[in-house]
């Protein structure tokens, strides 16, 4: 961790908003690509990013290392986007739009490309929960499998048989298509 | 030996297993091509995954201040009220054990004394509470004060009961 990011971290501790401002700044793409993956609605992900960021701000107290504020902060996050998916286990999932791909699109293999890419974000839906969030940590976020099991507190073998488990779930989907 | 294997592609592909497992994965892939196959699948998948969400963008601009608004509204209004709750809840507790911790030696010993002590104690906790409200942030500090000046008096008193009673 560089040393500015750990000053960062220690006056936002102190309450300093402007320092507070700058993390938000440097980890909410994070945020937001973490939420995105997990409930797949724009709006949504940038709620629970604000949510996330409030959370942090106001629980601060309990970070104990600076080095750990990135898995600190994932861990605020992973269990926002638990709660909400819970919430609305019953309504009915969003769907893509396919002529929107169309659009974006020129050539072949641009459109092809991109009907990949909703196909796997269609996939991901389908997963429950605890998969799709090992597959966020470790392939969206890139978290080492020592560093998931921190955040989700289980054992590292548990990590490495759930995120197995969750890509022969994802593959199975994607084939389904 | 091929099924046992295939249950750590997923680890290897994400490069977390351990030197000796690591040797032994690559020597069964350089005679079986279903878990090369399946090696490269995985490998795919990571790709496109993290290409994928990659590119997604926030639509809101201004975050920043957003979230900021937020924590200034509620840090207007929410310290003080949980503050003043534990306050209370605090200053209860306080009474009950200065109560209990007298009704013994009162009861037993006499009411005249006790009823001294009493109103010293609550005129303790009164002035504890006009100086913590004026200093709203040490409010916690001066309960806690309070508290081990009464447990203090009730210990003395105890001891001026037993004085007095065996005199
Ligand atoms: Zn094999």
């Amino acid at each position: 961790m560089d040393h500015e990011l750990q000053q960062l971290i220690v006056k936002a501790k102190k309450g300093d908003q402007d320092s507070f401002s700058e993390l938000i700044q440097r980890y909410k793409r994070k945020v937001f690509r973490h939420a995105f993956a997990m409930v797949h609605d724009q709006m949504e992900a940038e709620d629970i990013t604000q949510e996330a960021f409030v959370k942090a701000y106001f629980s601060m107290d309990h970070l104990k290392e600076e080095f750990a504020f990135s898995s600190w902060l994932t861990k605020i996050v992973a269990n926002l986007c638990y709660d909400r998916i819970k919430k609305r286990e019953k309504q009915p999932q969003l769907q893509m739009d396919p002529e929107q791909t169309e659009l974006i699109a020129d050539t072949q293999s641009e459109v092809e490309n991109l009907q990949l890419k909703i196909s796997l974000q269609l996939a991901m839906q389908k997963l429950t929960p605890g998969h799709r969030t090992v597959i966020v940590l470790r392939d969206i976020q890139g978290f080492s499998y020592q560093e998931i099991a921190d955040i989700l507190e289980i054992p590292e073998g548990t990590v490495k048989s759930r995120i197995n488990l969750a890509r022969k779930e994802l593959r199975k989907e994607l084939l389904r298509g | 030996m091929h099924e046992e294997i295939n249950g750590l592609l997923s680890a290897y592909a994400d490069d977390e297993l351990g030197s000796k497992q690591r040797k032994e994965v690559e020597k069964h892939m350089s005679v079986c091509g279903e878990c090369r196959d399946e090696v490269a699948q995985l490998l795919e998948l990571k790709t496109l995954l993290s290409s994928t969400y990659e590119e997604l963008e926030m639509k809101n601009s201004n975050m920043e201040q957003m979230v900021l608004a937020r924590i200034r509204s509620e840090s207007a209004h929410e310290p003080q009220s949980s503050r003043g709750g534990v306050a209370a809840a605090l200053a209860g507790a306080m009474i009950l054990i200065a109560f209990l911790w007298f009704a013994s030696s009162v009861i037993t010993k006499g009411i005249h004394v006790g009823v001294t002590l009493t109103s010293i104690s609550f005129s303790l906790i009164r002035s504890a509470f006009s100086v913590a409200g004026a200093l709203p942030n040490l409010l916690e500090i001066f309960l806690v004060l309070a508290l081990i000046v009464l447990l203090a008096s009730g210990w003395s008193v105890r001891r001026l009961l037993d004085t007095k009673s065996t005199g």
